[in-house]
């Protein structure tokens, strides 16, 4: 078994439904040939760079998953005889395995319910995944403040009551010297490679 | 020459960026020129390893439309 990822451009001048219809048969094939569909990663209708049959623009799907080599053949055919897709590539997946591995194993966990659920669990985990960053964001500027308040306070409190004080005060700096080092150094980097 | 020449430092170790992927268009067009040519690994100051890397996921880009094969002006 393998992780592989495949993208493919549909014709955006189609209906939605038919769009949809084309994404789900993907889905199908990789799914009833004994693949594993990890991840959706759909990039939406975006220029081209070039023109395909005329047109400019093109919805870009994507999905990774997990299977052996026999689920690839029948993944060609179908991009091969279908003409909605206008470009398709399947590769092996290359990036980050870990950032794959927590869906993974409540899929494996999950093993003996059926593909639909196996499909809704990667996009509960995606959207569950942007709101934690959100969410600690936040409370980073609180801990922060938090600790700039009880630093201030801890001189000039420190002989009357000292172990009151003490005790709340290494908590939040140790929390906050851990979180967001890692969070923002992150962002940061791909910012300035951008 | 008269002063040596400072060394290039190739972008991607230097921000610990290990996998370049064919879809990050903003990434991959900083290594193409207006012609959409991939910009030499003497130019740009990449090591092998990541030219390599980088060289492929701008081939497959070019292949899914991201990135253009040949352009008058790319953007």
């Amino acid at each position: 078994m393998r992780i592989y990822e495949t993208t493919f451009i549909v014709n955006p001048q189609m209906e939605e439904a038919t769009i949809d219809r084309q994404i789900k048969a993907v889905a199908e094939t990789i799914t009833q040939n004994g693949g594993n569909i990890l991840q959706e990663s759909h990039l939406g209708t975006r220029r081209l760079a070039y023109e395909i049959k005329g047109l400019t623009q093109g919805f870009y799907g994507g999905f990774i998953f997990e299977s052996a080599n026999e689920t690839l053949p029948p993944l060609d055919l179908l991009y091969k005889l279908n003409e909605a897709y206008l470009r398709h590539l399947t590769v092996r997946f290359e990036g980050d395995e870990s950032s794959l591995r927590p869906e993974k194993a409540s899929e494996t966990a999950a093993a003996a319910t059926p593909e639909p659920t196996a499909t809704a669990a990667p996009e509960s985990t995606t959207t569950a995944a942007p709101e934690p960053t959100t969410e600690s964001v936040e409370p980073k500027g609180q801990v922060e403040e938090a600790a700039a308040e009880t630093a201030e306070p801890v001189p000039e409190t420190e002989e009357p009551t000292p172990e009151a004080e003490a005790e709340p005060s290494p908590e939040p700096p140790a929390a906050e010297a851990q979180e967001p080092k890692p969070a923002e150094s992150a962002p940061e980097d791909t910012e300035e490679m951008l | 020459m008269a002063e040596p020449r400072r060394r290039k430092i190739c972008r991607f170790c230097e921000n610990k960026i290990d996998y370049i992927h064919y879809k990050d268009e903003r990434i991959l067009k900083r290594f193409v020129n207006e012609r959409g040519k991939i910009i030499p690994r003497r130019i740009s100051g990449n090591c092998a390893k990541h030219q390599r890397k980088l060289t492929r996921a701008i081939k497959r880009g070019r292949i899914l439309a991201i990135m253009a094969f040949e352009s008058e002006s790319y953007r």
